[in-house]
C-alpha cells in the first residue's frame, strides 16, 4: 500500500493510504473484485480507494460500488472513492447515483 | 468448428480462444466481401443472403462457446437482422449495407480486445456499439401473428410529451450481455431522457447478493414526439427479458379518449380498438390475448381489458372509457358504472332548489322587456340553463321503464327452463319515463308476479296441447299512462284461478263458514293474503319467502292498488295502478312537500 499525499480531484489528503483498485468495474470482474473490495474495507476506519485504473464500468460495476458503499456505512467505515474517470463517473450520473456512490475527498 | 489449414488443428485444443478469434476474423472478411458483392449485384440474393446469415450465426455460437458475451450478443443483433434479410422482410439498401460493415467493423474491434485480455472493448466502444443497434434495431419490427391481422399502424401523434417509463430486468441479462446502459441510453435518440433514476431497493443483502445479476430497476421521464411503439422498440432485444412499463403524457390520453370517441360504433373488437388508437402495442396485445387464451395463466378467462390492465401495459381508467364506449359488460357492470347512492337529505335539498330557482327563472322572464339588453341577456341564460337543470332533475327522478325490468327476460328464461315450462315473454312501454322513486318496488312487484304467473299460471307444454292451446306460454308486461295513473299489467295466458278453489281453501283455513256467499272479486282479493295460496304448488315457490301480501303491500306505499282478473281455463291479468303527477315540474314539488315520500327513496 502505497504511504503518500495524493493529489485527488484537486483536493490534497496527505497520510492516507490509498488503495489502488486495478481493472475495470464490469460484470466480467464482478465476482473477482467483489471479495477484493470488501477487504479493503477491514484496513481501517477510513478507507480511500483509488479507481482511476478502471477504464470501463457497467451496471455491475454500479451495482458493485453500491454494495460496498453499503457495507462501509453498516461498518462504519468512512469510505472514500476517487479518481474515477470521467466517462465512468458519466455512467453513475446517468444513473443518477452520484450521491449514494461518490464522496468528495 | 470448420478448419481452414492443418496448422491449427493442434492449436484448438490447447487454447479455443484463438481458434475462435481466428475463425471469427475469416467468417467477418467472408461476410464483408458477400455484402459489398450483393450491393453491387443484387440479383445473387437468395443464396447471398443465406451466406450472410451464417457466418454471423456461427460466430454468435463460438462466441458463446468461449464466453464471450458482449460479442456474441453483437454477433446475434446482426444475425437477427441478416434473419429477416433472407426472410425477405427487409431489403438490402445503401443504408442497410453500411451499418451491417460498421457493425462488421465493430466486431473486428471487440475480437481485438478480447485477444488483448479486455473483453468488452472499453467505454467508447461500448457507446458506439449503442448507437449501432440503435441504428439496427428498425429493420427488426416485429411481424404480428394471425389473431390481429386486423390491425391498422398507429398513426404518430403529431403532438410530444412527457412519457414515463419504468423497466425491470430480468436478474440474468448482465451475463448475457445485455447491459441496461445500452437501452437506456438508446432512448435519448427518440427524444430527452429526465429523472432517470436507478432504483437499489432490491439489492440484496450481501450473502445473497450475486455481482453478475442485475438488481437495479429504472424509471425516467422522456420528452419525445415518438409514440409508445417507437420507445418499446427500443428495448426490442431485450423485451423477452424485462418488464416495461410505459405510460403516456396526459396530453396523448387525452388524445386518446379523444380518438376513442370518435370511433365508428361496429363492433371492433376491445384489445383492436386499444391498438389502433396506440395505447397499446401490438406487442403488449398479444401477450395480453396468450395469457388470455392460456388455461395454466393466472389472468386467463379475464377480459382483454383487464388483463392489458393488470399487466400494466394500459391505465385501468382508459379501459373502462373504452369498454363504455363498447357497452362491454365484461371490464365492469353497467349498473356499478351508471350509479351512485346519495345521501337523500342531499338530493331532497338540491331538487327543491333546482325547483324554486326555475320559479324564480320563470318569473324573472315577465321582465325581460323591462331591463337593457345586458341584464335581459342574462336573464335569457339564466333560463335555458334552469331548464337545463330541471331536465337534469327530472333525469335524476325518473328512469327508464326498460331499465326497471332488465330483469325479466332473465327470469322467465331461467325460471321457464328449471319448471320445464315454454313461455314467450313480451314488454309494452319500455322506453316510457316512470319515476325512479317507485321503479324499484314496481320491478320488484312485477318480477314477482310473472314468476307467479310461470309458477302457478302457465301450464306445461302437455297440458296446454290438450287443452288446445299453444305450445308456448304467453306472458305480456305492460306499462302505460292513463291520465294521473301509472299503469302495469302483467297478464298470462295460463290456467287462471279457480274461484271454487278459492272457496274451499277460505272454508279450510277458517276464513270463511262453509255456503257463505262471496263475490267472484271478493274472494279474488283472498289470495293477496299472507300465506294463502293453492296447496297443491305451494311446494315449488316455498323458499322464495315473498307472496301477493307484499306485491300488493309496496304498491300501496307508492299510493296505488292492485286488481286482477281472471277467466278460468283462460289467464290472468294483475294491474298495478299508481298515481304520478302529470308533469315533472310538479313531480319535483309534490316529492319535495310530501317528504314522507322520500323515506324509502334511494337512486340507484
Amino acid at each position: 500500500m502505497p504511504w503518500a499525499a495524493r493529489s485527488v480531484g484537486g483536493y490534497l489528503v496527505s497520510g492516507q493510504p490509498w488503495i489502488e483498485i486495478a481493472g475495470d468495474l464490469t460484470v466480467h470482474r464482478a465476482a473477482e473484485l467483489l471479495p477484493v473490495l470488501l477487504d479493503t474495507l477491514r484496513t481501517g476506519s477510513v478507507v480511500c480507494l483509488d479507481l482511476s485504473a478502471a477504464q470501463r464500468i457497467d451496471t455491475a460495476g454500479v451495482q458493485l460500488l453500491l454494495v460496498l458503499r453499503r457495507e462501509a456505512l453498516a461498518h462504519s467505515v468512512n469510505l472514500r472513492l476517487a479518481g474515477l474517470r470521467p466517462e465512468l463517473r458519466e455512467v453513475v450520473d446517468f444513473y443518477g447515483l452520484q450521491d449514494v456512490v461518490m464522496s468528495e475527498v | 468448428m470448420q478448419f481452414a489449414g492443418d496448422e491449427r488443428a493442434g492449436s484448438y485444443l490447447e487454447n479455443p480462444l484463438d481458434t475462435f478469434l481466428a475463425e471469427s476474423h475469416e467468417h467477418i472478411e467472408l461476410f464483408e466481401k458477400l455484402l459489398l458483392d450483393l450491393e453491387a449485384h443484387p440479383e445473387a440474393a437468395a443464396e447471398g443472403f443465406g451466406a450472410l446469415f451464417r457466418s454471423m450465426h456461427t460466430i454468435k455460437g463460438m462466441a458463446g462457446m468461449v464466453e464471450q458475451p458482449t460479442i456474441e450478443f453483437f454477433a446475434h443483433v446482426l444475425e437477427e437482422v441478416l434473419d429477416r434479410l433472407r426472410a425477405g422482410q427487409v431489403r438490402l439498401e445503401r443504408e442497410l449495407v453500411s451499418l451491417l460493415l460498421a457493425g462488421g467493423d465493430h466486431l473486428r474491434l471487440l475480437l481485438s480486445a478480447a485477444a488483448s485480455g479486455q473483453p468488452g472493448g472499453g467505454e467508447f466502444a461500448d457507446a458506439d456499439r449503442a448507437r449501432l443497434i440503435g441504428a439496427l434495431t428498425p429493420y427488426l419490427e416485429s411481424a404480428m401473428a394471425a389473431p390481429v391481422t386486423a390491425l391498422v399502424p398507429a398513426t404518430p401523434m403529431p403532438v410530444g410529451g412527457r412519457w414515463q417509463v419504468s423497466v425491470r430486468f430480468d436478474p440474468h441479462v448482465l451475463r448475457q450481455g445485455l447491459d441496461p446502459v445500452y437501452f437506456l441510453r438508446h432512448l435519448e435518440s427518440l427524444g430527452r431522457v429526465s429523472g432517470l433514476k436507478a432504483h437499489a431497493d432490491a439489492m440484496p443483502p450481501l450473502a445473497s447478493y450475486d455481482p453478475e445479476q442485475c438488481y437495479l430497476y429504472f424509471t425516467l421521464q422522456l420528452d419525445s414526439m415518438a409514440d409508445k411503439t417507437a420507445i418499446e422498440q427500443v428495448f426490442a432485444f431485450v423485451l423477452e427479458a424485462c418488464e416495461l412499463r410505459i405510460k403516456a403524457p396526459p396530453e396523448i390520453e387525452a388524445g386518446w379518449r379523444e380518438r376513442l370517441e370518435n370511433q365508428p360504433d361496429d363492433a371492433q373488437r376491445l384489445g383492436e380498438l386499444l391498438c389502433d388508437i396506440g395505447a397499446v402495442t401490438p406487442r403488449e396485445l398479444q401477450r395480453a390475448l396468450a395469457a388470455q387464451s392460456d388455461s395454466e395463466h393466472p389472468l386467463h378467462g379475464l377480459g382483454i381489458g383487464a388483463i392489458l390492465a393488470r399487466q400494466g401495459a394500459v391505465a385501468s381508467d382508459l379501459v373502462t372509457e373504452v369498454a363504455i364506449h363498447q357497452q362491454e359488460s365484461r371490464v365492469r357492470q353497467p349498473a356499478e358504472v351508471a350509479s351512485v347512492r346519495v345521501p337523500r337529505e342531499a338530493l331532497e335539498h338540491l331538487l327543491s332548489t333546482v325547483f324554486n330557482l326555475a320559479g324564480v327563472a320563470h318569473n324573472a322572464r315577465h321582465y325581460q322587456d323591462r331591463v337593457g339588453p345586458g341584464l335581459a341577456g342574462e336573464i335569457e341564460a339564466m333560463s335555458a340553463l334552469t331548464a337545463d337543470a330541471m331536465e337534469g332533475a327530472r333525469r335524476l327522478l325518473t328512469q327508464r321503464a326498460g331499465e326497471a325490468f332488465r330483469r325479466l327476460y332473465r327470469a322467465v328464461r331461467d325460471l321457464g327452463t328449471q319448471l320445464g315450462k315454454a313461455v314467450d315473454l313480451t314488454l309494452e312501454g319500455e322506453d316510457l319515463e316512470i319515476d325512479r322513486l317507485q321503479a324499484e318496488s314496481l320491478g320488484e312487484a312485477v318480477l314477482h308476479l310473472v314468476r307467479n304467473a310461470l309458477d302457478h299460471g302457465i301450464e306445461s307444454t302437455a297440458v296446454r296441447v290438450a287443452a288446445g292451446k299453444a305450445p308456448r306460454g304467453r306472458l305480456s308486461v305492460s306499462v302505460a299512462y292513463e291520465g294521473n295513473e301509472l299503469v302495469l299489467c302483467v297478464a298470462d295466458d295460463g290456467c287462471g284461478i279457480d274461484c271454487e278453489a278459492l272457496r274451499a281453501r277460505a272454508v279450510e283455513r277458517g276464513l270463511m263458514r262453509e255456503g257463505a256467499q262471496r263475490s267472484e272479486a271478493a274472494l279474488l282479493d283472498m289470495i293477496f293474503m299472507p300465506g294463502f295460496s293453492t296447496a297443491a304448488t305451494a311446494g315449488r315457490t316455498s323458499g322464495r319467502g315473498v307472496g301477493l301480501d307484499v306485491v300488493r303491500q309496496s304498491v300501496r306505499e307508492l299510493g296505488g292498488s292492485v286488481q286482477v282478473e281472471t277467466e278460468l281455463g283462460h289467464g290472468t291479468r294483475f294491474m298495478l295502478r299508481v298515481p304520478v303527477p302529470s308533469k315533472a315540474a310538479d313531480h319535483v314539488a309534490s316529492n319535495v312537500l310530501r317528504s314522507s315520500r322520500f323515506s324509502n327513496y334511494k337512486v340507484a
